[in-house]
């Protein structure tokens, strides 16, 4: 009797890890529709260990503080699987979770710390930088994100926390996690020409703060 | 060209594996808590409607 318990339970216990050796094979994205189908946690589990390093990294770049980064990153995590659903494809799952995180910080930069928005920004609102901007953007761009690449990297991070998290977001999408344009359209919900208007005011903006360090 | 900057900004810090555990722990109670929703707002209805008039 032992011996057929001992039997079945290593059979089983095979089995579960086959299974979990083929969820592991799979793509974010097939990944992501079994544990919706399934609701599985242990498949999640594969998700977070892909994704846990990344997530509570850029925690630390929002919050600088590695006990609340750790409470940010559980959260997120959470919150992850509730919305796991509204995952539909039209971007790829990591762009799609980078966007939660840096949504998630900066509601808690925001709300939570009471970091208020530099009173600078009024200066761009102007009429003529918003034509400007809209005219000529891709050239200007390659010749601002050259200029980023020239700064000084503790000032520019410095700076990066003295604009706003949303500006902030938009910048690391784009040159830390390689998301295209048209990623960027489909999670902000919006044309190509507002991402790169979005894009350009938070160049400048990252600029003008570093240079008043 | 230079290098990207923001790729140089990226942190590197480990994080504790007790973290996972934890997390996974708060999915299967947000579980419990939805299927027991689920159940007694959808399907025993009726039971707690019931047990509620009885109280009363």
């Amino acid at each position: 009797m032992a011996f057929l318990r001992r039997l079945i339970l290593i059979l089983v216990n095979k089995k579960t890890a086959s299974h979990l050796e083929k969820a592991k094979r799979l793509s974010d994205e097939d990944l992501v529709q079994k544990i919706v189908n399934t609701k599985s946690t242990v498949k999640f589990g594969i998700l977070y260990d892909r994704y846990s390093h990344k997530v509570y990294n850029k925690c630390i770049s929002f919050c600088k503080d590695e006990e609340i980064a750790k409470d940010l990153t559980q959260d997120i995590f959470l919150k992850v699987y509730i919305k796991l659903g509204s995952f539909k494809g039209k971007s790829s799952f990591s762009t799609w979770l980078f966007h939660v995180v840096y949504n998630h910080c900066s509601n808690y930069v925001v709300r939570d710390k009471g970091k208020k928005m530099n009173n600078d920004s009024q200066a761009f609102e102007d009429h003529e930088y918003y034509i400007a901007a809209e005219e000529g953007v891709n050239v200007e761009e390659e010749v601002m994100i050259d200029q980023l690449n020239q700064l000084n990297e503790r000032k520019l991070d410095k700076a990066l926390d003295m604009i706003h998290p949303e500006e902030k977001s938009i910048l690391l999408l784009k040159y830390q996690d390689d998301v295209s344009i048209k990623e960027l359209e489909v999670l902000l919900n919006v044309g190509s020409s507002a991402v790169k208007m979005r894009l350009q005011r938070a160049k400048i903006k990252v600029i003008k703060v570093y240079n008043n360090l | 060209m230079e290098d990207n900057i923001f790729k140089k900004l990226e942190h590197d810090e480990s994080l504790p594996d007790e973290v996972k555990a934890e997390v996974l722990e708060r999915i299967e109670s947000f579980k419990l808590i939805a299927d027991l929703a689920g159940l007694f707002g959808t399907k025993y209805l009726d039971v707690v409607e019931d047990f509620l008039k009885r109280k009363k």
